[in-house]
């Protein structure tokens, strides 16, 4: 049991940072798209290579707190919850 | 020919998604519960078709071990047999450890023709004959007679869920390919 516990474990672990680097590249794209259109918006100040640079710089501490949150955390919320549900309701 | 080959592919490729769906995901039958024992199972080694979490006596390329078994009978007076067993942290993910409750509670659910007392079993697998499959009684519950509807909502949040998440991918995948090609003609290189 312990040995099928620990192989789930791995094996959401593993997804999980599947899942988590895919979602990295892609909304970092997004945001440099965003990014880039805001530069023509605001009458293009500046390089626009720097812009996005420093937009992207700011974000990336909240976008790395969402997707622990929603990528790694919410698999093994799942799990408990569904161990709960299923054996004990 | 080539279109034969493709043809073949996503028709094999959609055969075993669906088969793996309808085997893997939950539905709920209403039987009456007619006895639940145990019995000394020989089971292939490496089957996928039950659950291995616990160990067994090793005899040659069967493990024999002590299965919980259900039968039932269908409002149709079908029968259907259910084995009972933990899936515990293995596939598929409905960590079911509680396989003695169940059976306890089968015990207490069984009844006579003459006396019915229905019940929906939640369930997922395959009866299959051949191969002597037995489909896993997950839960059971009892309804108020043999016409009572159990909505499978799990297995209906699921398919909605996994259409979702590829709906999103696809649309992206297609929108990403759209703006390619629309570069490319702006600007060719």
């Amino acid at each position: 049991m312990i040995f099928a516990f620990g192989r789930l474990m791995l094996l959401l672990l593993i997804a999980s940072s599947v899942v988590y680097v895919c979602l990295w590249f892609y909304a970092r794209a997004i945001q440099s798209e965003k990014l880039a259109a805001a530069w023509e918006d605001e009458g293009r100040p500046g390089s626009k290579e720097s812009f996005i640079a420093k937009g992207l710089e700011s974000e990336r501490y909240a976008l790395r707190r969402r997707l622990l949150l929603w990528v790694y955390a919410v698999p093994f919320v799942a799990v408990a919850l569904i161990v709960y549900v299923s054996n004990y309701s | 020919m080539l279109s034969y080959i493709k043809w073949t592919f996503w028709g094999v490729f959609w055969a075993l998604l669906l088969a793996f769906l309808h085997y893997t995901l939950p539905t709920w039958d209403v039987v009456r519960i007619t006895d639940s024992y145990n019995r000394n199972e020989p089971i292939p080694v490496g089957s996928i078709f039950w659950a291995n979490s616990k160990p067994g006596q090793v005899q040659g390329d069967t493990v024999t071990r002590d299965v919980f078994f259900i039968q039932a009978a269908r409002p149709n007076t079908k029968t259907i047999v259910y084995r009972n067993e933990d899936t515990g942290f293995g596939w598929p993910p409905y960590f079911k450890f509680n396989s003695s409750n169940v059976q306890a509670q089968a015990g207490d659910f069984v009844s006579s023709l003459g006396e019915p007392r229905w019940v929906a079993i939640k369930h997922y697998g395959w009866r299959w004959e051949l191969n002597s499959l037995f489909p896993n009684a997950v839960r059971i519950k009892e309804v108020d007679g043999p016409d009572a509807r159990v909505v499978p909502w799990v297995s209906i949040s699921i398919l909605v869920g996994i259409g979702l998440v590829f709906f999103g991918i696809w649309s992206r995948w297609r929108k990403f390919w759209a703006e390619r090609e629309r570069h490319l003609l702006d600007d060719p290189v």
